[in-house]
């Protein structure tokens, strides 16, 4: 799981914009999870931020952007809860 | 087992030749209420659990959910191991109940359609007092 914390700033070096975008990468293992069911977490959450799926290696690597600012501290683990239980469905 | 108490996490590795995957989702499954869980493959055949705490836990408590965790581990593989020994079993326990049930759903079927028929009141006769079995003929016949 990683996360990234990214600033705005205007061509001339000033900071345009105090809110901080955030967007963070999540990589599921293809042995453990499967595409399936991060398909219908994407499905659930598609209301909370902008989702990018791509294939690296042995791994899913699920990008987040766009996340509403109220749930941005909790949304990895969440996420990675909800595609667990769908897992197990 | 590796407690990291800052991040509010434990970290577990098991062999998935002693615990298989399916056990690894149950106990898992168990946790999620209380949990944010996170698995991974660390090397082949070797399965890397992250248990993080939904709430804040000292280092013992986190020691002590890494053990209930374990503990489910067993349970859900003892569960797996039993399930298959038992599948040919419950396969045939479940297809005979279902035959049985079609046999009597037949049955039941029959005997509400012979309810469901309407039954005919017959009445008793109480004789032609309208002269309605009186032919026409007759009943208006010039005299």
């Amino acid at each position: 799981m990683e996360g990234r914390l990214f600033r705005a700033f205007h061509p001339l070096g000033k900071e345009v914009q105090k809110k901080i975008k955030i967007f963070m990468t999540i990589s599921f293992n293809k042995n453990i999870y499967s595409l399936k069911a991060i398909k219908k977490t994407i499905q659930a959450y598609k209301n909370l931020a902008k989702f990018k799926v791509a294939e690296k290696g042995s791994y899913f690597k699920i990008e987040l952007t766009d996340i509403k600012k109220e749930i941005e501290t909790i949304i990895e683990d969440e996420f990675c809860n909800y595609v667990l239980s769908q897992v197990k469905e | 087992m590796q407690i990291k108490e800052s991040e509010n996490q434990v970290l577990i590795t098991v062999s998935s030749k002693i615990y298989p995957l399916e056990a690894v989702y149950g106990a898992a499954y168990v946790f999620l209420n209380r949990t944010y869980i996170f698995l991974d493959e660390k090397k082949k055949g070797e399965i890397l659990i992250t248990l993080k705490a939904k709430e804040k836990m000292d280092k013992k408590q986190l020691e002590n959910l890494a053990g209930e965790f374990y503990n489910e581990l067993l349970n859900y593989s003892l569960r797996n191991e039993i399930s298959k020994n038992n599948q040919k079993l419950r396969e045939y326990i479940v297809s005979r109940a279902l035959i049985g049930a079609l046999g009597e759903d037949e049955e039941e079927v029959e005997l509400e359609k012979t309810e469901e028929e309407p039954e005919e009141k017959i009445e008793e006769w109480k004789g032609d007092y309208l002269g309605l079995s009186i032919p026409w003929e007759k009943k208006f016949r010039k005299k």
